[in-house]
This record gives structure tokens, sequence and C-alpha cells, in this order.
């Protein structure tokens, strides 16, 4: 039996080895081993493997740089302050405000008349559409690649704890070197359900997922990276995703769902506001 | 005291900086990336601390953290894929001619375990480094015990040439 392949017995062999088999089927091996010179022949071969592994990841632990590690922590305590004893202090709700309920509705009346809904999950992604991940759009590709595998049932079981998002967004927030508020990104009729934390390509990247009653899930994505210019939004088309993107000076955004072209600008341009306010 | 866990991980930190660098450097293969991934993961730790649960070991959740920022965060931007062991290596002999016997044997093992794929490499070092269960491997690693058992005879299978190379390695031989 060549290196590579595996034999039957090999697992097992393996744990008499680690002394991991209990009694009865250590008994049970050595049994069969007295009998069957192959297996103990696989025995010694696995056997052959039996190297100071510990000693040797340990030999390692002299060499840890120390103090940049604990310098690294110090940072780390210092950037996220120990929570207060009382979370309900503050009890701030995802306040919105019934004026711009009232204004979503009235953009939802809209986008009936002019968009078309397609529920998420029944667009095609045939391999040969699918953008490809070079240049400076290469991040809006991987997100919508990414946000492909989202649906409303993904988002639809999680609840709204405050808690947990004000935590994510004070994470992002440091991450991002960039205050993100609940102002800042709340929308009018889309249920904030998770704040995510990325990096690509060596800058972090945030992902806000709203789910909305009519078009499912929808994301509102900012890039700590920009192509250096400030460019307004533009709608584009991505793996069959509605998506409106625009930069500033350190900063790209995008925002992705399946709402029609009329109601993503719209969306994206209160977005942009308020992120610029 | 309902901010228990959050204490623990705080305080808990501290201990486990080393284990979480060598892991680091284990999945990375890589000094620098080894450092972000130990600062990524204390930060990511205390953010999330609230969900640890007292009296569970701090350090198996720790590595559970560093291994799936690795995985989904840093990884994708390490391109230089092909595991550099030179580094581990380095890290092992930077102390040259003065190092110790054992150290030399414990820098082949380290080079011979750095260049096994990353699925048998991580699972060496998480049950023969760090000593976990099978059972606790196989969670964190989200495979069957079985699974973890073959990788770890893989491994041996790939690594016994060590013991038959240098057959006097064991004992510290250097030239």
């Amino acid at each position: 039996m060549s290196v590579e392949e595996m034999g039957p017995d090999d697992a097992v062999l393996v744990a008499f080895l680690d002394d991991a088999l209990p009694p009865e089927e250590r008994a049970a091996l050595e049994g069969r081993l007295a009998r069957e010179p192959a297996l103990k022949a696989r025995l010694d071969a696995l056997a052959g493997g039996s190297l100071p592994f510990e000693q040797s990841y340990e030999a390692l632990t002299a060499h840890a740089p120390r103090q940049r590690l604990e310098a690294l922590l110090d940072e780390s305590l210092a950037a996220v302050p120990a929570p207060v004893a009382n979370d309900n202090a503050r009890g701030s709700r995802w306040r919105i405000p019934p004026a711009a309920v009232a204004a979503a509705l009235a953009l939802f009346v809209v986008g009936t008349g002019v968009g078309h809904y397609m529920p998420p999950g029944l667009w095609p992604l045939p391999s040969s559409q699918r953008s490809d991940h070079e240049g400076p759009d290469a991040w809006r590709s991987t997100v919508a690649d990414y946000w492909g595998l989202t649906t409303s049932q993904t988002l639809d079981w999680m609840p709204n704890d405050v808690s947990t998002a004000q935590r994510d967004l004070a994470a992002a927030t440091r991450r991002l070197g960039f205050p993100l508020t609940p102002e800042k990104i709340s929308l009018p009729a889309q249920e904030l359900k998770r704040v995510e934390l990325f990096h690509y390509d060596n800058a972090p990247l945030v992902e806000i997922a709203y789910l909305d009653e009519l078009t499912g899930p929808l994301a509102f994505c900012i890039y700590g990276n920009s192509p250096g210019a400030v460019t307004p939004p533009t709608l584009e088309q991505r793996n069959g995703f509605n998506v409106v993107y625009w930069s500033d000076a350190e900063r790209s955004y995008m925002l992705i769902g399946h709402g029609p072209d009329e109601i993503m600008q719209k969306l994206a341009a209160m977005l942009a506001k308020q992120i610029a306010a | 005291m309902p901010q228990s866990g959050d204490q623990d991980v705080r305080t808990g930190l501290a201990a486990h900086l080393v284990a979480l660098w060598r892991f680091g450097l284990v999945l990375s293969g890589s000094g620098q990336a080894a450092e972000e991934l130990v600062q990524a993961t204390c930060l990511r730790a205390l953010e999330r601390s609230h969900q640890f649960i007292p009296g569970t070991r701090l350090d198996r959740w720790l590595f559970a953290i560093e291994r799936s920022i690795w995985l989904n965060e840093i990884r994708a931007s390490k391109v230089r894929n092909p595991v550099e062991l030179d580094e581990a290596e380095a890290a092992l002999s930077f102390d040259g001619e003065r190092q110790f016997q054992t150290n030399i044997l414990a820098a082949q093992v380290l080079r011979h375990v750095q260049a096994l794929p990353a699925a048998l490499r991580e699972t060496v070092f998480l049950v023969y480094g760090e000593g976990l269960s099978y059972a606790e491997a196989a969670e964190m690693l989200a495979v069957p015990i079985g699974t973890v058992m073959s990788r770890l005879a893989s491994a041996r299978l790939r690594l016994a040439h060590l013991n038959r190379d240098t057959p006097e390695g064991a004992s510290g031989e250097t030239s």
C-alpha cells in the first residue's frame, strides 16, 4: 500500500497509537495485530510518523514576539471598551421617523408602477455571465457573488437585536475609521437585519443587510478603499442584481438588491446623503 | 453577573497570545500574517465577548475565531499561497549556532508539517500540538471524527520518512 493510499484500518490504528481507543476496541485490535502481519506492518508504518510534535510547537514559543503581541492586545483592549453594566441604559430602538415611513410607502407605490419585481433566487447565473474579479469594480463583483447566496430565508429568522446591531456598528466604525451610526444607515421601510465585517484586498468591507418585504434581501456595502475620485451614484446590473455604486475620496459604496431601478436609486441617494451628513 | 463572559475574555486573552500566534503561523505560514491574525482575533473576541460561555475553554473559542478569520478574511488577501516554510523555520533557527539540539529536530518537524496540505497541518497542530481530542478537533474543523483520524494517519505516513531518513535525528544528531 502506498503512502498516499489510505488503508481501511488507518483511522483505528491512529487511534490505537494515540491511545484514544476504548479498552474493548483496543483489546480487539491487539488480537488482530497478533494475527495479521499486514495490519502490524501498517501500524509500524503509521508509528513511523510519531514525531515530537508537541515539543516542536513548544520550541516555537521561545521565538514568539511576545512584546509585540502584548502591544497588539493592549491596542485591542483600548479599541473595544468593556461593556457597561446595564445594556438597556439607552434603550434606543432603530427609530424610524413616521414621515420616512410615509415617504417609503410612496416610493413603493411609485415603484410597483414602473419597476418589475423578480423574486430573489430566481435569477439565473450562468458562469459565462459572471463578471471577473479584476479591476476597480472587482469588489462589487465579489460582493454580488456572495450576496447571491443570501435569500429572504437567510435573513428572515434573524431577530432585530438592537444591542447586537449597535455593537456591530461600533466594530464597523473602528474598522472603517469612520462613524457609522444607526441614523446614517437607516432606511425607511427596510428592516435592518445584520452588520457584517469583512476584509477585501487589504481594506475593510462592511455589509449591512436589510430585508425588504417586497424585493427581498438588500445590502448596503461600504468598502474602505476608493478609486480616488468622487463618483456620483451610478446604476448597473450585476449577476442579475440592481446595483447602485458611488464613491467619495476615501471609500466606495454600493447598494445591491432586487428593487426596481428607480427605488434603488432613491434609496442610494438617501444613504449617500445620510453618510455625507 | 451578566457580563462574566466579557470579563473572562478581557482578562483571559493575554494567556493565549502565544498559542494564537503559533496557530496563526500554522495557518498562514507567515510571521507577519500570524501577527495580523492575533490582532484580528483579539479584536473580534472582544467584540464578541458576550458570546463566550463562562466555564468553557477560552483557548478553543479563540482558535475557532482565529481560524474563521483566516479562512474568511485574510487568506484571500495573501496571494502567496505556497506555504512559506522559511519563516517558521527561520523563527526556529534564529539563535543560529547556539540552537539546542532538540530544536534542530523541532525545526525539521515543523518544516515538514508546514509542507503538508493545510487540512493536515492544522489537524496535526490542534490534536498533537494543542492536545484537542478527536471530537474537539472535529467540531472546530467542522468535519466528522473519522476525517480527523484519517488526516492524522495521512500526516503520519507522509512524515514517517523523517524517522527513516535520519534514524539518529530523534537523538538530536545535527550533521
